[in-house]
């Protein structure tokens, strides 16, 4: 053998020495996207409260039932593909009056449905393998059934007693005189946000545009909700990808459990999309390197961690029940948390329902169709129209 | 704070995880060769090569998990070529494990290279093959990605010569105790070498051509 020794060394290759300059812009730019996000809540909130009463009443008439509230939720969600765009939304139109927390909370409780269809489609990817396939549809159906069967039991309970709101409603007196949604005194965060809305109101009164005006700023207010949490997604997911895979690499040691829904929390809170967070885990699933019984918890922590964004959006509403429908929104996914999942047998549930539908759906790929189109489309229309 | 938002795309971690496994092998050739050479009793160090095997065996799924959930995490941004590179490092490092474990697993069955005619010879070979997982380490550790033009060439002529003994103790008139030991060892040694080889195209070539190299179609060639 001869001498191995290398010609002259060469320095390990630095990290780029701009990279944290892009992390700090990029925190810059979400706190502006936060910005941009409650001044698209404000918009939209005054926009449909320019519209006048009988406008909006004859708007919202087609969801006055709690089941047709529900299924508009869940459309709406599948629409947009983010739980956040629609929760966000409706706490909008709760701060604007426009919409009681009644008809709100099985909105929002709609919306929990909608928004896993993400990671359902996301598992179709993985359709040409069949074991591949049946651990990630297992994965992703875990998230969908789970959130069905919490709204069949909260659904009733909400529409008969009051029980998510009502809770919500207790919650949010807590915070009585301390957040610009339920305090006299706007503070400066929320004259921040009207300040932009207020400008734009005053060219279009200006220009004699009134009555188009509510109009134009519903639109705006969607498009700057749309965006800013497309933003703030993207620049957040940069942010914290080391940190999420980190995470994910501790929750494969240590397995299922409290720690795995805490994770899940916290990178859907860090990443404000639970979609993002759920269809992260589906290729890790299919590959069979996660559990279900690992996916499940992260899955439940990213339920609780979407509510956030609600709870943002409530900062911008004027209406002391926005807060109360976006508390409405944690107190019901935690409820879920606390009915299904402490006990063993009830936690097997959506775990067993899943994995038969992923072998169901593995044998018969025709059926995934249904099942898809089924859930996320027809049932909700279908509710819609008999309600 | 600048190391809470540290980015993991350059898979740090991974690298050291190879880096020490690459460690490992080293150890456990050096326990092979002192059981082989009988400057230990084999069954002495029985307990710390298989140990040693089974953390090669675990750092390498741990591996796996790693570039998985990097891929699921970073989606579109991920570098694929480096991901699937370290897939095929990983393995040819388990497998230069394996083979230490083999060349261990020879005294375990009586092999004794520390008497015969060739004893300094078959010295000789540990010592390079040795000094051959050391400067893959160091070479990988630091691509250095000159120094890997220089190595293989030289590992490919080492593979050679070692797969001329193989074949002669194979066909040779020599009892088979003394000639079959001798046919495995060469053939183990040339393997051992050939995976650090295949390790060290990593550096230069395209992902396409890992394991295969040459100068001109590596990825530096002018």
């Amino acid at each position: 053998m001869g001498d191995h020794r290398p010609r002259d060394q060469v320095a390990p290759d630095p990290t780029p020495p701009l990279s944290h300059v892009g992390t700090w812009a990029r925190l810059l730019l979400t706190v502006l996207f936060l910005y941009v996000f409650l001044v698209g809540i404000k918009a939209l909130e005054r926009g449909i409260g320019s519209l006048g009463a009988g406008f909006v009443d004859d708007l919202f008439a087609t969801v006055a039932h709690p089941l047709a509230a529900l299924a508009a939720g869940v459309l709406a969600t599948v629409l947009v593909q983010s739980s956040s765009v629609t929760t966000s939304t409706i706490v909008g139109l709760v701060g604007a009056g426009v919409l009681g927390i009644e008809t709100a909370v099985p909105m929002v409780m709609g919306a929990n449905i909608g928004t896993t269809i993400t990671g359902t489609l996301a598992a179709l990817g993985h359709v040409r393998q069949n074991a591949f396939f049946r651990r990630a549809f297992a994965a992703a159906t875990v998230h969908d059934y789970f959130n069905i069967l919490a709204v069949i039991v909260l659904f009733p309970l909400e529409v008969a007693f009051g029980a998510v709101s009502r809770i919500a409603v207790e919650l949010a007196s807590l915070f009585d005189g301390l957040l610009p949604g339920v305090s006299d005194d706007p503070g400066p965060v929320k004259r921040a946000i009207e300040t932009p809305v207020d400008a734009i109101t005053g060219i279009f009164e200006s220009l004699g545009w009134e009555r188009a005006a509510g109009s134009i700023l519903i639109g705006l207010g969607v498009v700057l909700i749309f965006l800013s949490l497309w933003q703030i997604t993207t620049q957040m997911r940069w942010v914290v990808s080391g940190q999420i895979e980190a995470a994910i690499n501790r929750i494969l040691g240590k397995g299922a459990g409290a720690g795995a829904m805490l994770v899940g929390l916290v990178l859907t809170v860090a990443v404000q999309s639970s979609s993002i967070t759920t269809s992260m885990l589906v290729p890790l699933a299919a590959a069979g390197v996660l559990t279900l019984s690992t996916v499940y918890p992260v899955a439940l922590g990213a339920n609780v961690g979407t509510t956030i964004t609600a709870l943002l959006a409530s900062v911008a509403a004027d209406n002391p029940d926005a807060l109360v429908v976006a508390i409405a929104h944690t107190t019901f996914n935690l409820l879920g948390i606390l009915i299904f999942y402490p006990i063993p047998m009830l936690r097997r549930i959506p775990v067993a329902i899943a994995e038969w539908t992923a072998e169901v759906g593995a044998r018969r790929r025709g059926l995934i169709a249904v099942y898809i189109i089924g859930m996320f489309f027809v049932v909700p229309i279908v509710i819609l129209f008999i309600t | 704070m600048f190391s809470l938002f540290r980015d993991a795309q350059q898979l740090e971690n991974v690298e050291t995880q190879l880096v020490g496994m690459l460690e490992t092998c080293s150890r456990m050739f050096e326990l092979a060769v002192g059981a082989l050479m009988r400057t230990s009793d084999p069954a002495a160090v029985a307990d710390e090569i298989f140990a040693l095997d089974k953390e090669l065996n675990r750092t390498e799924r741990e591996i796996r998990r790693e570039l998985l959930v990097h891929g699921s995490v970073w989606g579109a941004e991920v570098d694929y070529g480096l991901m699937l590179a370290y897939m095929s490092v990983a393995k040819d490092v388990e497998r230069v494990g394996d083979y230490c474990k083999n060349l261990w697993n020879l005294a375990d069955l009586g092999v004794d290279f520390s008497t015969g005619p060739d004893q300094s010879e078959i010295q000789e070979h540990f010592r390079e093959v040795a000094e051959l997982i050391v400067v893959t380490t160091k070479v990988f550790r630091d691509q250095e990605e000159s120094a890997v033009h220089e190595l293989i060439p030289e590992i490919e002529k080492d593979e050679k010569h070692y797969d001329d003994h193989m074949a002669q103790f194979i066909r040779s008139d020599e009892p088979g105790t003394f000639a079959a030991p001798r046919a495995i060892l060469y053939r183990y040694i040339k393997r051992i070498s050939a995976h650090l080889s295949n390790l060290l195209t990593s550096l230069v070539m395209p992902v396409d051509r890992l394991d295969f190299y040459k100068k001109s179609k590596a990825i530096d060639a002018e």
